[in-house]
């Protein structure tokens, strides 16, 4: 009897790990079934490529959201990655013990709020301030607010990973670095940080995918204007008030009312997504294995 | 996500889009235009004609790069046809003739006005136009330009006949303005017509009042156009401009209920008897904010408002919508007539005694400016004020185009927004200086004649 329950539990077990990977694969051929019309109707190239997305006009070029995705991701990460960092460090070197059991949950915490919390706070509080930057046609929507949004949303995926990593390394090494006279900071940036270096690049990169795969906060704060961003006025900077549209945003926004072709190109849209993300992601799994040998 | 439909790629349907954009942009918007010409002046036509504006193409609001940089998408040359609003589809008609089905989850029907067609034989001959869209306008421009014409006709002497015959005389065409009233530009006191009627006169336009158009008929490779008591005017061109009717059998097809003249019925949030249908525009019922009652005036600078109106309810939250109510319309007209222009707001004598009040209208003649200072014009004006109240009722306008007419005029129509009595217009701080003004406007002189003729 206990031979047949050790069995049998052994098989569910394999199940239940199976049913991931199954639906995985699923998804994949699911949507890749619904795009195949899109990919074989309007082309790889002028699919990835187009800048003009009219579906009442049949154009379906989903160039400017794959940049609206990556700019904004990349803003993201710019604002997001240093603050993480620093974040990790603290909590690996240099915080207390107590203080550590406070941050560390609440870095935790910001990990399960869920993201339209994150899009209403964008939105109530983000945007109405980025709003009174003076620039003509500046609505305060758009990839700045939505980057700092995405920002803080990577922040606890980050923060945690990177915590790990520093961790990780071997307390023989920062012994060594101290015994020869290096003060502790000289230590993280000489020491430790080096050491960790292949499992902070696996947290960036991470977040990375997180970022990219964010909709309802993205919806509610970036505009979600179909255009390649430029800048609103003669300083180029004025291009992150731009408004844009995310590779996620698009498929939410238009999934409800798209028919036929329309329909299929949205569904070609996540297949890139997917794809986008397999890449993203099987690189953060190839540094952590670098890390761990 | 939410799915906004707006039928119609003119002033209300294009207002409608950008402002539910402005309030949600979460919101998927699409815009089915029936032309090429999303988003166009169509008011601009006789200026383009006149060949005062050059390129048809700066006649565009904005452009459709403009619009869609907005976050709206355009479905140009597509014609809605009928909506389901039980499956909440519309079908629509694109160039090679395929018809598709359109999902939504709320619907702005922005037709617009079609011009009315008069019941005269030869309206389809080559040669006559009813001037209304951007393609009406530009086979004008055509025929203009490969087949320079001699003469032209101008049926209907409201304000596009108005200034049809001007640009046409700009052109270099003799032209004769046909109206079936006994005066020009109806919608002022016939008297003040005249002022306008001479003006026309004086710039070498022939123009027959009281006369009804009977036929017009083909005349060799040119047209002549007959009416009532003996008129036979020939001509190479015929422009029909005898007012409009609103374009709503997509709307019937919906259910939606019509009234006035067979414009859409909608309160003053804009929305139609069906959930979820609204509809702005020449194609609607006009809440008139004197009146408190519904009239239809297809003007384009109301289409703008209440396009802005149904755009925001349609954006808003199920089952919340009318938060924002579309204040109501005074009627304010414009035009410019060669070196004149004439204007009005409100209500006229017979219209405010129709509507209850008892009014009281007073002439008064100002100069533009302080006379010692050169170039001064006189301009009159007639205002309307209610007897019993002393409430500003409406005011009527004529003078040189230097005059500022407009303007002056907006400041009676800002007033009657507000319910001032005539005597407090004389209380506002209005600019001054010799070379543009008096001490007292012209709007207050005419103001303080009208409170004088009360008192006696």
């Amino acid at each position: 009897m206990r031979y047949i329950v050790d069995r049998s539990m052994r098989a569910l077990l394999l199940v239940s790990a199976l049913v991931s990977i199954f639906v995985v694969f699923l998804i994949l051929v699911f949507t890749l079934r619904a795009g195949l019309r899109a990919f074989r109707e309007i082309g790889l190239v002028d699919l990835l490529m187009g800048s003009v997305w009219r579906p009442g006009q049949e154009q379906y070029g989903i160039l400017a959201m794959i940049v609206g995705s990556v700019f904004v991701t990349i803003l993201a990460v710019a604002w997001g990655v240093p603050l993480s960092l620093m974040g990790a460090i603290f909590l690996a070197e240099v915080a207390p013990a107590w203080v550590r059991s406070v941050v560390r949950p609440a870095v935790e915490l910001l990990a399960g709020i869920p993201s339209v919390v994150y899009g209403l706070f964008g939105m109530v509080v983000l945007v109405p301030l980025v709003r009174r930057i003076p620039v003509p046609g500046n609505t305060g929507f758009g990839l700045l607010s939505a980057s700092i949004v995405l920002a803080v949303m990577i922040l606890p995926t980050i923060t945690n990973i990177a915590e790990d990593a520093i961790r990780a390394v071997p307390r023989e090494y920062k012994e060594g670095s101290l015994a020869l006279g290096t003060t502790h900071w000289q230590t993280i940036v000489g020491v430790i940080l080096p050491a960790a270096r292949s499992g902070i690049v696996a947290a960036v990169i991470l977040g990375v995918g997180r970022a990219l795969g964010e909709t309802m906060a993205m919806i509610m704060v970036i505009g979600n204007s179909v255009v390649v961003p430029r800048p609103l006025a003669s300083n180029p900077l004025t291009i992150v008030l731009s408004q844009a549209r995310t590779l996620t945003g698009n498929i939410a926004v238009e999934i409800a009312y798209a028919t036929g072709l329309h329909e299929s190109a949205i569904f070609a849209t996540g297949v890139v997504l997917f794809v986008l993300i397999i890449v993203v992601n099987s690189l953060a799994r190839l540094l952590m294995r670098g890390r761990r040998r | 996500m939410v799915h906004l439909l707006i039928v119609g790629g003119s002033d209300a349907g294009i207002s409608a889009a950008l402002r539910a954009r402005e309030v949600d942009p979460a919101l998927e918007v699409t815009v089915v235009v029936a032309d090429r010409f999303p988003n166009y002046s169509i008011c601009g036509l006789p200026f383009y004609l006149s060949g005062e504006v050059p390129d048809w193409r700066d006649l565009a609001h904005r452009t459709a790069e403009d619009i869609e940089r907005q976050g709206i998408h355009l479905l140009p040359e597509h014609v809605a046809q009928a909506v389901d609003p039980a499956g909440k589809s519309v079908t629509v008609v694109g160039p090679a003739g395929k018809a598709r089905q359109l999902t939504y989850d709320r619907l702005v029907i922005a037709t617009g006005a079609v011009s009315a067609r008069p019941n005269i034989p030869g309206l389809d001959l080559p040669g006559v136009y009813l001037m209304r869209w951007m393609a009406d306008g530009m086979a004008a421009h055509r025929h203009l330009a490969e087949r320079p014409p001699q003469a032209a006709v101008v049926v209907g002497g409201g304000y596009i006949g108005m200034e049809m015959a001007d640009a046409l005389t700009q052109r270099g065409l003799a032209v004769t303005v046909v109206e079936y009233l006994e005066s020009c530009l109806a919608t002022l006191d016939a008297d003040l017509g005249q002022v306008v009627q001479a003006e026309l006169e004086r710039h070498g336009v022939s123009v027959a009042t009281g006369v009804a158009v009977e036929a017009i008929e083909p005349r060799g490779a040119a047209l002549a156009v007959v009416g009532s008591g003996g008129l036979r005017v020939e001509a190479d061109l015929v422009v029909v401009a005898t007012g409009v009717q609103p374009e709503t059998a997509l709307a019937r097809s919906a259910g939606v209920a019509t009234g006035l003249r067979g414009a859409i019925r909608v309160n003053r949030a804009m929305e139609t008897n069906v959930p979820g249908v609204y509809a702005a525009g020449d194609c609607v019922e006009t809440w008139h904010r004197l009146l408190n009652a519904h009239t239809y005036l297809p003007l384009g600078s109301t289409a703008h408002k209440q396009g802005r109106v149904a755009g925001e309810n349609a954006a808003g939250p199920e089952g919340a919508g009318g938060q924002r109510e579309f204040a109501g319309s005074l009627g304010t007209q414009v035009v410019k007539v060669f070196n004149l222009v004439a204007a009005r707001t409100g209500l006229r004598e017979h219209e405010a005694a129709q509507a209850g009040f008892e009014p009281l209208t007073v002439e008064t003649e100002a100069w533009d400016h302080k006379v010692y200072y050169p170039g001064a014009h006189k301009l009159r004006m007639r205002v309307t004020g209610d007897r019993r109240t002393g409430q500003l009722l409406g005011a009527q306008m004529v003078g040189r185009r230097q005059a500022e007419i407009s303007k002056r005029l907006d400041v009676f129509a800002a007033a009657l927004f507000h319910g001032m009595t005539v005597e407090a217009l004389s209380d506002l701080d209005l600019s001054y200086t010799p070379p543009l003004s008096s001490p007292w406007d012209p709007v207050q002189m005419a103001a303080q004649a009208w409170v004088r003729m009360e008192v006696v």
